[in-house]
């Protein structure tokens, strides 16, 4: 078995000592910055950079590739425990997860998110040790067509994750998209909606959106209500998952697992489209859909394993076209260039320790979150029994922080308090903050690359439904719009939407 | 005699005093007495940062004082030329200017400042050539072939570029032109997509930097045509250049380099560009470098200050010449 040499590669040069440290360092790292809410990966793993450069490039990439999936893990927390999404990947955790919070569940939130991760960690790790290299080829064969109708397909998936109204559904995405369309466009280089202001011209940061709609706006709120603010920690049931409860996730798990894998291969948004995805399938599929957004477990439990899994797979793309979807990886890339490794097709044959250690790594980091963050859980949740007088003052200086850092900017900290105040609008008016995120970030995805499809094909519409890949993502987008449509099912959601108002 | 409260508070007063006289003393200390800045004007990642954190590092070490590198992205660099415009010209805040904030940008759009007069050049790091990359399935093995082949077509190519009115972009419209042949431009954020497109088949030509496509050239999907550059490239010593194959004025390269505001004083310039100058000697730097495939480039802040001067003259001209102009 040539998997089972190359992975017994990968372990021994992983398991060695240094490797360890750093891995252990770099998950440490990860978790830590994560949990604080706004300061990303990026800005970590760019000042550490100088630092790996007197690192063996093995060890270098294994402490940057922990701090990375180390930070998707922290940011779940503070999703779950403060209603604020440090990573886009992140939001989708923040319905389910919050709500179980509120009722006194967060431990078992923070539980199945850290379990759920993992198991979607050694799969992923499996998938990206056994298929690398012929799934790359898949992702290839995106082009602008096979991205624009993906993003079709995602956006009616949003208006059927919508837990209230359709048309405030419909309303929130339209707005996102149209948020989305402010900065400069990508084909003719011109400025929209930036009203001279250089600081728009590349658009608003997600982080600032996310930020302002979920955790300024849940602050305002919950000042408002002052005096009697529900205090969610005198119930705190038990902080480990029951067998029953496992056995109900687990399912959950595994779709969430399976659709990570897919799309996080996917260079551009895929991590953050999966766990989206993965939530909308849990939620189609429920035999009670009503109670998502409502502290359902497996609301949790499946997006949390879809963007573990997708960001794993995101390695993909990088380590074998060279290709980073993201900036994480663009600084991985970076990493790899001081050493004088080129990333690419490559590195697989000229840098087998490297490639195969660097995956070993992956779900050795995976087990020490694992194995880190279970017992962390009471500490966790004890930090919810810290006075609120205290801690949202704490929240907002570490959000303006963390948006500050995003480009070095007081600009994007101003911004963020627009949306906190927009957020806290959205609230009174019962609009969900969460399609406005998609359509914020598939927007421009989606204009940019109808746009090039088009240009491609000299005009030619047809294009969208004569590529194999493109035309079955239309027609499942289509199938989905009749189900939404179904007069019967409509029926449906609206007695999901009376008894979400009783 | 005086009480022990009297001798303190004398004692206070000459402290101060001290403080006070020693405080306008320390601002006259020579330069530099405190942290300096390099903005980098792109997102972490790729070739503008790397100079900035490298020459932050050396930088540092060699006036024992701290870098800090601070980026500040947006608008393809202009927000980050923006506050260094406007920044203090005492040579604590410095920038890498490279080909998109000193080249490219001035001659394609409106810029809120003048990328001549609001800046001070101070020294030249390096730069690396472009490379016309094609998919291996391409029946065409040389440029001339190439020619022949995108004239067959008539205009059924298509090319990408990391965004309109940047390098990759450019030097595209200027082969065209050189070239005579038709191809339909095809944007795409950044370099990255850019060559996921053509790997995918979906573009049939780019124009990348070397350090961006080297590694695609070495997995064999793509093939490299020609190099921009006087010289051939010592990573690929078997790709001819554009000028070898007849084509003059393609030896613009992405080239890397740290400006600051204007009116820098002159003996900060001087010593400034004496140090990286230095540091661009030492091989472990070179090493680097190479890793970009950066080619350094030392040149007196005189020189470089010529050098940006006609690449902004070569880029403007093009981009007139072809109609390109991104403002409203």
């Amino acid at each position: 078995m040539e998997l089972l040499s190359n992975l017994g590669l990968g372990f021994s040069v992983a398991l060695t000592f240094t490797n360890i440290f750093y891995c252990f360092l770099g998950v440490v790292l990860g978790t830590l910055i994560g949990v604080l809410p706004g300061i990303g990966p990026v800005p970590t793993i760019a000042m550490l950079l100088p630092i790996t450069y007197a690192l063996p490039p093995v060890s270098a990439l294994i402490m940057l590739a922990g701090i990375y999936y180390g930070a998707q893990y922290g940011g779940s927390t503070t999703a779950i425990l403060v209603n604020l999404p440090g990573e886009s990947s992140s939001v989708v955790t923040c319905i389910d997860g919050y709500q179980m919070a509120r009722q006194g569940r967060a431990g078992k939130a923070l539980a199945v998110a850290a379990i759920g991760s993992f198991i979607a960690g050694t799969f992923a790790t499996l998938v990206v040790a056994g298929f690398a290299p012929p799934l790359a080829e898949v992702a290839l064969k995106f082009g602008p067509a096979e991205y624009f109708s993906l993003m079709v397909l995602g956006l009616i998936s949003a208006v059927v994750l919508a837990s209230g109204s359709l048309v405030k559904a419909i309303g929130m995405i339209v707005l996102g998209l149209l948020l989305g369309i402010i900065g400069t466009d990508v084909n003719s280089g011109l400025q929209r909606y930036t009203f001279g202001i250089p600081e728009l011209s590349d658009g608003i940061g997600f982080v600032v959106v996310a930020m302002g709609l979920f955790a300024f706006a849940e602050i305002i709120i919950n000042l408002e209500h002052r005096g009697h603010r529900e205090v969610f920690t005198d119930k705190v049931s038990n902080l480990m998952l029951t067998w029953k409860e496992f056995k109900e996730v687990l399912p959950a798990i595994a779709r969430g697992t399976g659709i990570g894998s897919v799309l996080g291969i996917l260079p551009g948004g895929g991590a953050l489209l999966s766990a989206f995805a993965a939530y909308t399938i849990e939620k189609k599929i429920s035999k009670e859909p009503q109670s998502f957004g409502k502290g359902n477990i497996r609301g949790v439990a499946a997006p949390e394993s879809a963007n573990n899994s997708g960001s794993q797979a995101s390695f993909i793309p990088l380590l074998t076209l060279g290709i980073p979807p993201n900036a994480v990886m663009a600084l991985m890339v970076g990493a790899m260039t001081i050493h004088s490794i080129q990333p690419g097709p490559q590195v697989m044959t000229s840098n087998p320790q490297l490639f195969w250690g660097l995956i070993a790594s992956m779900w050795i980091g995976n087990l020490m979150l694992v194995v880190l963050n279970l017992p962390m859980i009471g500490i966790w949740v004890k930090l919810l029994q810290v006075p609120y007088r205290l801690l949202y003052p704490a929240i907002l200086v570490f959000c303006c922080i963390g948006t500050y850092s995003l480009q070095n900017n007081v600009f994007d900290v101003v911004l963020t308090v627009v949306f906190g105040v927009l957020g806290w609008i959205f609230v009174k008016l019962e609009c969900e903050p969460a399609p406005l995120l998609l359509g914020f970030i598939l927007g421009p995805l989606m204009e940019e690359n109808l746009r090039r499809a088009l240009l491609l094909s000299r005009g030619d519409p047809t294009v969208f439904v004569t590529r194999p890949i493109s035309a079955t993502l239309i027609a499942l987008a289509a199938i989905l719009l009749i189900i939404v449509a179904l007069p019967m099912i409509r029926k449906k959601r609206e007695e999901a939407f009376h008894e979400e108002a009783a | 005699m005086q009480t022990l409260r009297e001798r303190a508070a004398a004692l206070a007063v000459v402290a101060f005093a001290t403080a006070f006289v020693a405080a306008p003393a320390g601002a006259q200390a020579p330069y530099p007495n405190r942290n300096l800045r390099i903005i980098a004007p792109v997102q972490p990642g790729g070739g503008v940062d790397l100079v900035a954190r490298t020459v932050a590092d050396r930088l540092g070490r060699a006036l024992g004082q701290s870098v800090v590198v601070e980026n500040q992205s947006g608008g393809g660099g202009v927000v980050g030329s923006l506050a260094t415009a406007r920044a203090a010209p005492d040579g604590y805040t410095l920038m890498v200017g490279y080909v998109g904030t000193h080249g490219t940008n001035p001659a394609v759009r409106k810029l809120p400042y003048d990328a001549v007069r609001d800046f001070t050049p101070v020294a030249m790091v390096g730069g690396t050539p472009n490379v016309l990359i094609v998919p291996t399935a391409m029946p065409v093995a040389t440029l001339p072939e190439f020619v022949a082949y995108a004239k067959a077509q008539a205009g059924k190519l298509s090319y990408g570029s990391a965004g309109p009115g940047t390098l990759t972009h450019l030097a595209m419209e200027q082969f065209k032109v050189a070239a005579g042949f038709e191809a339909t431009h095809v944007a795409y954020r950044g370099i990255g997509p850019a060559i996921a497109d053509i790997l995918g088949g979906q573009t049939q030509a780019l124009f990348p930097g070397l350090a961006a496509g080297l590694p695609h050239i070495k997995g064999g999907k793509v093939k490299p045509l020609a190099v921009t550059g006087r010289t051939r490239h010592r990573l690929l010593p078997d790709v001819p250049t554009f000028e070898e194959l007849g084509y003059r004025g393609f030896d613009g390269v992405q080239w890397y380099g740290i400006v600051g505001p204007a009116n820098l004083p002159a003996p900060i310039v001087k010593r400034l560009n004496d140090e990286i100058n230095r540091m661009l000697e030492a091989p472990d730097l070179r090493e680097r470098l190479a890793g970009e495939a950066l080619e350094p480039m030392p040149m007196t802040p005189d020189q470089f200050g010529q050098y940006i001067r006609d690449d902004i003259a070569r880029w403007s001209k093009l981009a007139k010449d072809r109609g390109i102009e991104l403002t409203d």
